[in-house]
Parts: structure tokens; sequence; C-alpha cells
């Protein structure tokens, strides 16, 4: 259980170092277009690049947030529960965010392969470029999810707190 | 539609992260009744977080992280003493007027009630105030945060909604002042008939000037942040991305926020923040899919048509339902589960969409402040260690302000829309 725990602070490390680099590289060009507007000067294909930056630092920050338990959760009920029934429920619930995501993961395959042929203007790429960050960040989660239930069955992780509320 | 709306009641009851509820009833749907369809999951899901606008969101986010801390609020809270701080009631009104200025900068009520809440609530029990009135002031008037500008609900709807953010930005100024107004009435109510104490503030023109030179910086952000929306500067994106880094460059010479060790962790909060609210929007896009495809929308209205309501009184029932779902949905995903139903419906009784988003984020903001759900409740119970029904009950007085101004809204559309109309036309 400890490689595993070691494993997921480590990963989460990792990803949260890219999304925090991304982050930075699209708050500098914004700032950097708000800086030239009153020259009438614009940076080529900056959008996309912010879009792109933005969309991986989503896609690889909702698997982060599975697991820092930070999605938005109505645990209000399950709470309510005894014990064992609310770990059980915490765990069904973590089972059907990995269902969903292997779900995501077989159906980009096809999706990489059809739409992701076409050309993602202005860089002239192709869009399975982009797309790829979808079954990467649900392969993530798959592990994040898989992680969280041996951590909690095996009692290294508490579930005092299941899901942490918004804001 | 069973299928679709009983798994997903399932899913939220049984704690399942709102996004993946979402994502789990579509794909119910798709797999049962229409499996020619599951291609739409991935292509919405992506569809749903490859949207330009919302890089705003990390943004303000970011922004209001670090507004939050203590210097920065500790310097409203002075200029809000100046103005009210010797009547009776003082530090309530402080309170008060302390979220009309600080709702403006952070975009949100949560971070409003945690950094007014952690300074006055102490200050205003050893002043002699009860303990639950004090949570209760802290807790109702952090609702502004949501609907004074710029607010981060009010631009998860206008994405939801394909709205105007400056539109929205502006509809919200009178509400939002107008739950203020109401708010620091019944303070001084409740304080003149409890005998609460008042403050020992000088009230000279020397001590105005000494406390709008502290907190200008800070207290005049909304004023361009809206401005620069409204006007068209820059995108509103772009004025995110500005408001941030000036955020970030006040903090650093007011209160000595260093970028090395204080900016990487807030932008790994703000990123992992927007990132929970950008899965909802990417799953909320597969469920729009599904709605749209078994016409839920149309069939609401005709529902709603058939019961002869007017405008009027579409927008009371309707501001009554979103009260009753915020109190167990928090506020981003009540908004974009319940815009892609309601909105049409509002539309076909010729509402404003922009209208529409005031109300639901002024209603929802009531939500958060109501128990079980309810987020400010969360951060205010950690803060003075009450349970959240003493603190909602504390609440409830000033609360019945925002339920006033929603009602009001609600009948009186020009509250809302008049603002925009003069500034950017109808």
């Amino acid at each position: 259980m400890k490689t595993i725990a070691a494993v997921d602070a480590w990963l989460t490390y990792i990803v949260e170092t890219v999304m925090v680099v991304l982050f930075a590289i699209f708050l500098v060009i914004v700032c950097a277009k708000v800086l030239l507007r009153p020259f009438d000067q614009s940076i080529y294909g900056v959008d996309e690049l912010v879009k792109i930056a933005f969309l991986t630092t989503s896609a690889l920050g909702g698997a982060v947030a599975i697991s820092k338990r930070e999605h938005i959760a109505i645990t209000f009920f399950i709470e309510a529960l005894p014990r064992p029934l609310t770990m059980a429920l915490y765990i069904f619930g973590l089972l059907l965010i990995a269902v969903m995501n292997a779900a995501l993961l077989y159906l980009s395959f096809d999706w990489i392969a059809g739409p992701g042929g076409n050309i993602w203007q202005p860089f002239g790429m192709r869009q399975a470029y982009v797309f790829v960050v979808v079954p990467i960040a649900c392969g993530l989660a798959i592990f994040y999810c898989v992680a969280k239930i041996a951590l909690t069955l095996s009692g290294d992780e508490s579930i005092d707190r299941l899901w942490m509320p918004e804001d | 539609m069973l299928i679709l709306f009983g798994s997903l009641l399932i899913l939220l009851i049984i704690g399942v992260p709102i996004a993946y509820s979402l994502g789990l009833a579509s794909l119910a749907y798709f797999l049962i009744e229409a499996p020619f369809g599951t291609g739409f999951v991935i292509q919405r899901f992506f569809a749903g977080i490859n949207n330009y606008a919302l890089v705003s969101l990390p943004f303000f986010i970011l922004m209001g992280l670090v507004m939050n801390s203590g210097g920065i609020t500790r310097r409203l809270l002075d200029l809000s003493m100046f103005f009210v701080g010797r009547l009776k009631g003082g530090l309530g009104l402080v309170n008060v007027v302390g979220s009309m200025i600080f709702g403006g900068i952070s975009g949100s009520s949560a971070s409003d009630t945690a950094s007014i809440g952690s300074i006055l609530i102490p200050e205003m029990e050893r002043r002699g105030y009860p303990k639950n009135f004090a949570a209760g002031i802290t807790v109702a008037s952090s609702t502004m945060g949501m609907i004074i500008p710029p607010s981060v609900p009010m631009i998860i709807y206008a994405i939801a909604a394909e709205e105007s953010i400056g539109r929205l930005f502006l509809g919200g100024i009178i509400p939002g002042l107008m739950v203020g107004v109401f708010q620091l009435l019944i303070v001084w109510r409740i304080a003149s008939a409890r005998g609460f104490p008042t403050e020992n503030v000088p009230f000279t023109l020397e001590e105005g000037l000494r406390q709008f030179r502290r907190s200008a910086a800070v207290a005049l952000m909304p004023v361009l942040i809206v401005g620069s929306v409204v006007f068209g500067f820059v995108t509103p994106t772009e004025t995110a991305g500005a408001a941030a880094v000036y955020g970030l460059i006040i903090g650093f010479f007011l209160v000595g926020i260093s970028v090395f060790r204080d900016l990487p962790g807030a932008m790994r909060t703000a990123i992992i923040m927007s990132a929970k609210i950008m899965m909802i929007i990417a799953f909320s896009q597969v469920f729009i899919t599904v709605l749209a495809l078994e016409r839920v929308p149309d069939r609401l209205a005709d529902l709603i048509g058939g019961l002869g309501l007017n405008a009027t009184s579409f927008l009371l029932l309707t501001a009554f339902l979103i009260l009753l779902a915020g109190t167990f949905i928090d506020v981003s995903p009540a908004i974009l589960l319940l815009t892609p139903v309601l909105l049409p419906v509002a539309e076909q009784f010729g509402i404003s969409g922009v209208h529409f988003g005031v109300i639901m984020v002024s209603g929802l903001a009531v939500g958060a402040c109501t128990p079980p759900v309810g987020n400010c409740l969360n951060v205010c119970a950690a803060i003075c260690r009450l349970p959240i029904g003493t603190i909602f009950l504390g609440a409830a007085p000033f609360l019945l302000g925002n339920v006033a101004v929603l009602a009001l809204i609600c009948v009186f559309p020009q509250l809302v829309m008049w603002i925009p109309n003069t500034v950017m036309g109808p």
C-alpha cells in the first residue's frame, strides 16, 4: 500500500507541476496580448495556444481532483449513513468514476482515428495531437480511482472527508 | 427520459461527484436508448472544455485567492469602518459594507465568508455581539460576492446561456446593492433593539483620505474589471488575466505576497478549482445533448404553457424552484443543470437571458447559506466552531433581505435590465 500511496503522491506532484507551468504560460500570453493591444499588435495563433494549454490543464486537473477528493458532490445523504455503508457507497462511486473514464478512454480511440485526422488551425497539425490529452487524463483518473479504493480499503486513507465542497 | 433523470438522481444521492453523475446518466441513456449516439459522449465532452471564454475562470479564481489574504481584507474593513463604524451595531454594518466591497473583488461568497469572518467574527464576539449574530451576518452578507460584479457564477451562467458577460455584470449591480441596503437596515434595526455597541472611529476628512489612500488600489479593482469588459477595451478573458496580474502586483506591494513562496500554491489551487468546474461543464454538454434529443425544454414549455402562467408568475415560480435547488446543489453545478432546462422556457415568455441569469445567481446565492449543502455555512462553521443550524438561524433574518430582492427583481425586470440597457443598449 505504501508503494501505491507513494506513486499516487509522486504522480500528483508531477501533474500539478505541469499544470502550474501551463497556467503560467497562458497567463503570460494573455497579459502579453493585453499589453500589445494599444499598439495594434497581435501574436499569430496565441488564442489557440492558450485554448490548448487550458483544456490540457482542465483535463489533467479533473483527474488530479479525484486524487485530492476535490470534486463537487452531494455527500450529505451518505455521510448520514452508518460508517460501513458510507465507505461502501464511496468506493462504489469511485468504481463508477473509473467506469466513466474507461468508457471515455474506449470511445477516444475511434474519435482520435476519425476527427483526429483533421487539421488544427492555425498550426497545421493533426487534431489528434490535442485530442490525446483526453485518453491520458482518463487513464490517470482510472489509476487514481483504483489507488483511492485500495488505500481506503486498507485503512490508509480515512473517509472522514469524502469529497470537498465547492470553493 | 426515466433512465436519464432516475439514474442522475440516484447517482447524486449516493454521493457520486456531480460531473460524473451527469456523464454516467448520459452514458446510460445512450447505451440503452440510443446506442448509435455513443460517439456524441466524447465529442460533446471535448467541446465542453474547448472554449476560449472559459479561460477567464482560473484567472478570476486566482485573483480572488490573492485578494483573500488578510492584509488586503483588513484595509477594506478599515475603509468600511470609516463609513459605518460609528453607527449603532457598527461592526455588523462594517461586515455588510465590507462584503459589498470585497464581494466585488473576490467574486466568490465562500472566499468572502472566510476572509471577513476570520477577522470580524472574533472581533464582534469581543465587543459583546452574540456569536450566532456575528456568524449569521457574515454568512448572509457574503451572498453579495456572487451578485455584485465581477462574479464567477455570472461567468459560468454567461457561458452556459451564451449571454454577454458584460451585460450580466451590469445586471447584478442594482440587485447586489439592494441586498446590501436591505441587510444594513436589518442589522441597524436589530442593533437598535438589542443595544449593540458603536465604534469609536474618527469621521474627519483627513481620516477619510487616509483610508481611501490605503485601499484605493484594491477598492477600484471591480470598477476597472467591469469597465474594461463592458466598454470592450479588452475581452473578458484578457480582463481576467490582467486582473489576476494586477491582484498579484497589489498583493506583492501591499501585503508582501511572495512570487516564489505563495504564487505556485495559489495557481495550483486556482487550476484545480477551475478544473472541477470544467469537468461539470464538459459532462453537462453531454447531458444537454440528451435533453435536446429528448426535447425536454420543449416539453417543459408545453407543460408550463398549460398552466396559464404569465412571465412574472413564471419567474416567481422559477425563483422558488431555484431556492429549493440551491439548498441541495452547489452553485456552479446548479447553474449548469438548470440553465439548459429553464432558460428556453423563460425565453418563450419573452424574458431576457440576462434578467433570468441574475435571478438564478441571486437565488442560488441564498442556497449557499442554507443547510444541508451551504458552502458559506461550512466555511463559517470551520471559523467560529458553531453548528451550521445555529449559524443558519443567525443568518435567517438577513437572508429575508435576499429573498425580498429576489421577489422584487422577478416582478420589476428594470431593476436588472436598466443599467445594461442604458450602458450597452437594449
